[in-house]
């Protein structure tokens, strides 16, 4: 899935991680306290290149927001931090504009021009924000939907393609919310 | 009577003020404030966004004024794009959400629709796998919320 370009910065970084793994760990040798806050990116990165033997590490800005956040609960961050399959583009591979940066309602007049089932089965699944917005858009479309769409719920009950009770819950959300 | 349009990167345009007031935003602007040579600022447009924005309102000058989709139809079609709008979509993803993002402010209706139907032609007929690979989004469900939202889909589907 890595483009070259992502492939070329994981090769540098996986360098640089590993190294900070071991001062890492020497660090955190005598157990590891829960409450402390092993962000790369605060001053304790800082503090241990000073407290480090090797040679410090080239002055390369480390890219930030690269990475999902660390639960406060996981019991080895550092582990976390270091896992390949969680890595991410850094910044420069990600559009400033990207398509998550649209508002809600420019994600919505998009959705609109979508049927359900891309709706349903493609958008629902991209990602938990996508979900939301096109979870939205269905409600509303089917509460306040047309003749039409009324016309092809009809006949997907009456072919038994349909959840009745899935059908009813899900157009009647919006109104019971309101 | 020409308008100038100051972009984000302080590059000024000018323009025929009835190219200008393809733009919702600049018309009441220019409708408030009155006839006046100075620069109308557009501090959300960068200067490249603004140059094509500026070519797509030249090309519509004449176009009627689009009205409300009365239509009760909520489900609108993305496969009526004109061929020169869909030449003038034909740009980089990035250039493209700029163009989106400045019609949404700047209110011009029919370029912002230009712009969602290009991007609902995108999605069209791809795999959510596919959707992520050419929108560069990360998947952040859970294999349980990905089940969970199979689940509540099963509604909608075709057989």
């Amino acid at each position: 899935m890595d483009s070259a370009g992502y492939s070329s910065w994981s090769d540098e970084e996986e360098l640089e991680e590993e190294y900070y793994d071991e001062e890492y760990d020497q660090d955190y040798a005598g157990g590891y306290d829960d409450n402390d806050d092993c962000d790369l990116h605060s001053d304790h990165y800082g503090d241990l290149s000073v407290k480090a033997k090797a040679p410090p590490l080239p002055a390369r800005p480390r890219p930030i927001s690269t990475r999902k956040p660390v639960s406060k609960n996981s019991k080895s961050r550092a582990k976390v931090l270091l896992s390949s399959s969680d890595r991410q583009p850094p910044l420069e591979h990600i559009s400033d504009t990207a398509i998550l940066t649209l508002p809600p309602e420019v994600l919505h007049l998009i959705f609109s021009y979508l049927d359900n089932t891309t709706l349903c089965h493609g958008v629902s699944y991209v990602s938990r924000q996508f979900n939301a917005i096109a979870k939205y858009y269905i409600e509303c479309t089917w509460t306040l939907g047309t003749q039409r769409d009324e016309d092809i719920l009809l006949e997907k009950l009456l072919l038994g393609k349909v959840n009745v009770l899935k059908v009813r819950y899900s157009a009647s959300a919006p109104k019971d919310s309101g | 009577m020409p308008v100038t349009l100051t972009s984000l990167d302080d590059v000024k345009f000018t323009v025929d003020k009835d190219v200008a007031e393809r733009s919702i935003l600049i018309k009441n602007m220019i409708e408030d404030v009155g006839e006046s040579d100075s620069p109308i600022p557009l501090p959300n447009v960068s200067s490249a966004v603004l140059k094509k924005v500026i070519e797509y309102c030249e090309h519509h000058r004449n176009d009627p004024v689009q009205v409300q989709d009365e239509t009760d139809d909520p489900r609108k079609r993305s496969n009526d794009i004109e061929e020169w709008d869909m030449k003038f979509m034909a740009v980089d993803q990035e250039m493209l959400f700029e163009i989106i993002l400045a019609a949404n402010y700047l209110d011009i209706k029919p370029l912002l629709d230009v712009g969602c139907k290009t991007v609902a032609n995108i999605i069209k007929g791809k795999t959510p796998e596919e959707i992520r690979k050419t929108f560069n989004i990360v998947n952040d469900f859970t294999p349980e919320e990905e089940a969970q939202i199979k689940k509540e889909n099963e509604w909608a589907e075709d057989r």
